[in-house]
């Protein structure tokens, strides 16, 4: 593989006129439909897929790329300034970017996702091309257990760490991995906890839980407290300094918080199949466990904004990368690039690299320049975008609310969708009011499918102590073990240390 | 008498919900199949049974703030109970439209209603109403051709 002549031939395709003007034109349709909440750029992927039998790779491919970088970028400004995830992975980021755009500080908190977004986009691209070679012993290490082992941790991080109660945030994982158990098992097909209904066949679409269990909450809560979502007399959020110094922030401020979400995100996304919706989750767990101000997580931290959109960002090209290199999907809306590889005659896998070395990095490229297109538009389009924030709530309740609905709906064309984001909402409702953990339901119920797999092949394949199989299952299980008794150790040892002041006080 | 806190209620429904799944898990022959439900609802039913002990011990220590009606008001965000329940009142009712009488009548008509309940003028109602719909049946079933729901009446007429 002769990288850089290969490098320059993939900048010379990217820069032609016509893939530089299709790239374009496929950065604004992303932000459009990243901004909306009810699709996404995956979606757009598909609907593009009919139409690639016998194009132009070269032209097509960055097309696909565009779409899928910056999609993203246009959900983190819906999920900051409405609070609804504008795409799957954007969900983390509304915990805190909302909650900074109800302070007043919409500016400020669209400038720290968007600056984030950009710069994690295009280290991610930047960290993808020396990488290629080094990937196949990383993902050689990595066998079943120790997947399963990555996924249990990801879920302990966020239960453990649910406010006021931990058991809370254990008993939220469990209710999203039993919703995950609902409708035919991937593996064998056998339909479980269907008690005879047909819709629950299928198993209770992502779409529907996300919709209902984080987004409609929300803004039934805003249309409960009447207010729009930035209070009156708040800051001039509307000013493009505003965004502009929430971006410098980034790199100012949290380049820490920043650099550990990048690399826990470029770490997941080249795991096969984890993708963003887990990265930016682990990547906001790992921010509040390391946070010195754990308990302002989830009430406007700009930490709480970096971590997952460093992650989000990140992620798409390293799983790019997997997919390119192994033709294993990084995530799931990669089986679409798998497919697309296929329609326009190329194969993907170790060969891609060896023989399409140009078009691989064309891919990568093509992701950055979208990503720095898209940070243009955002950024000279922010101090208008942030005007939505001074929408009376009925509006957004009038108007978001059916388009909820709505997406609850399209995903499948199932009409019992729209029932069940009724039944997930007041679920979602339940668990925000009374103290469980929103984000642990949403990540065991994503991840529910994929845990269950790496489940019962270790098992079968290890035994019971397959958490022993590698050194690598050790340093993981040793890691999950320190996750559950830090919490009730640190409570010993300050309990301690209370009695034994109190008993040198008496004495 | 104790009154029993919401998170109680809740925490019983969990274990009733997850004692069912564990009971039906038991039934299934294969290992495979019944391994994870039966691992994850045996681990939540512990645990909400713990946390369900641990809140009928000290729920009720904690009183909440109210407001001039009485109404109790959640620390954070001053949102009420009522308030809430309303809330959630009208999105049943967009639910239920929806599921009636398709996207094509409720869409416009939950819009237009909310809009005109909100004190909005009627004519004024019902152009933001059709509005939205004008755009979703143009993205959605010219540009993506998504056939919208037609709901069962309709859906029950037509045949």
């Amino acid at each position: 593989m002769q990288t850089i002549p290969a490098l320059l031939e993939a900048l010379a395709n990217l820069f032609r006129p016509e893939v530089f003007l299709v790239v374009l034109a496929a950065t604004i349709v992303s932000l459009i439909v990243g901004v909306l909440p009810a699709i996404s750029g995956g979606l757009c992927v598909i609907m593009l897929l009919p139409f690639l039998f016998g194009a132009d790779p070269t032209l097509v491919m960055p097309i696909l790329c565009a779409l899928m970088a910056v999609s993203g970028l246009g959900g983190s400004i819906t999920s900051v300034l409405t609070g609804i995830p504008g795409d799957n992975p954007n969900a983390a980021t509304v915990l805190d970017g909302f909650a900074m755009t109800r302070k007043g500080e919409a500016g400020r908190s669209l400038g720290l996702a968007l600056g984030t977004g950009v710069l994690s986009g295009v280290a991610g691209v930047l960290l993808s091309i020396p990488v290629i070679p080094l990937m196949a012993p990383i993902l050689m290490a990595c066998k079943t257990p120790e997947m399963l082992l990555i996924i249990v941790l990801a879920l302990l991080f966020l239960a453990v760490l649910t406010k006021g109660s931990r058991v809370k945030g254990l008993i939220s994982a469990g209710i999203g991995l039993t919703m995950a158990c609902v409708g035919s098992q991937a593996a064998s097909g056998v339909e479980r906890l269907t008690f005879g209904n047909l819709y629950l066949y299928d198993g209770i679409e992502t779409a529907t839980v996300l919709m209902g269990i984080l987004a409609v909450p929300t803004l039934l809560e805003l249309r409960a407290a009447g207010v729009s979502i930035a209070p009156p007399g708040s800051v001039a959020a509307g000013k493009l300094s505003e965004v502009w110094r929430g971006a410098k922030e980034v790199l100012l401020k949290h380049k820490l918080v920043w650099l550990r979400g990048t690399l826990l995100g470029y770490l997941v996304g080249i795991a096969p199949a984890l993708g963003s919706n887990t990265g930016v989750w682990i990547a906001y767990a790992q921010a509040k466990q390391a946070s010195k101000n754990p308990d302002e997580m989830g009430k406007g931290s700009p930490e709480g904004i970096v971590a997952p959109e460093s992650a989000r960002g990140v992620c798409i090209s390293a799983d790019l990368l997997t997919t390119l290199v192994f033709g294993i999907p990084g995530s799931s809306i990669m089986v679409v690039f798998l497919a697309a590889f296929f329609m326009t005659g190329i194969q993907p896998g170790p060969m891609l690299v060896i023989q399409h070395t140009a078009l691989a990095f064309e891919m990568l490229l093509s992701m950055a320049l979208a990503t720095l297109i898209a940070a243009v538009i955002c950024f000279f389009g922010a101090p208008l975008l942030v005007k939505i924030t001074r929408v009376s709530p009925h509006y957004l309740f009038a108007f978001l609310l059916p388009l909820m609905v709505l997406g609850a709906y399209v995903t499948r064309e199932y009409p019992m969708d729209i029932i069940a984001i009724g039944l997930t909402a007041l679920l979602g409702l339940a668990i925000k009011r009374l103290g469980f953990s929103a984000p642990s339901i949403i990540l065991g119920f994503v991840l529910g499918d994929l845990f269950e797999r790496y489940m019962v092949r270790s098992v079968n394949l290890y035994g019971l102590g397959f958490f022993m199989s590698s050194p690598i299952s050790i340093v993981l299980t040793a890691l999950i073990i320190i996750s559950v008794l830090w919490g009730p150790a640190k409570a010993l040892f300050v309990r301690l240390r209370g009695s034994k002041a109190a008993l040198e006080g008496g004495a | 008498m104790k009154k029993i806190s919401p998170t109680a209620c809740f925490l019983v429904i969990v274990l009733i919900v997850m004692t069912v799944v564990f009971v039906t898990s038991l039934g299934y022959r294969e290992l495979n199949v019944k391994l994870m439900p039966l691992i994850v609802s045996g681990f939540t039913i512990v645990l909400s049974a713990f946390a369900l002990v641990q809140d009928l011990r000290t729920g009720s220590e904690h009183t909440k703030a109210t407001d001039e009606e009485g109404e109790e008001i959640e620390e954070d965000d001053g949102v009420t109970l009522r308030g809430l329940f309303r809330a959630f009142v009208w999105f049943a009712a967009l639910v239920a439209a929806v599921y009636v009488f398709g996207f094509a009548v409720a869409m416009p008509a939950w819009i237009a209603f909310y809009l005109w309940k909100s004190g909005h003028r009627w004519w004024t109602s019902i152009i933001l109403g059709i509005t939205p719909l004008i755009i979703v049946y143009l993205i959605f079933t010219v540009l993506f051709e998504i056939k919208l729901y037609p709901g069962i009446v309709f859906a029950w007429l037509s045949h």
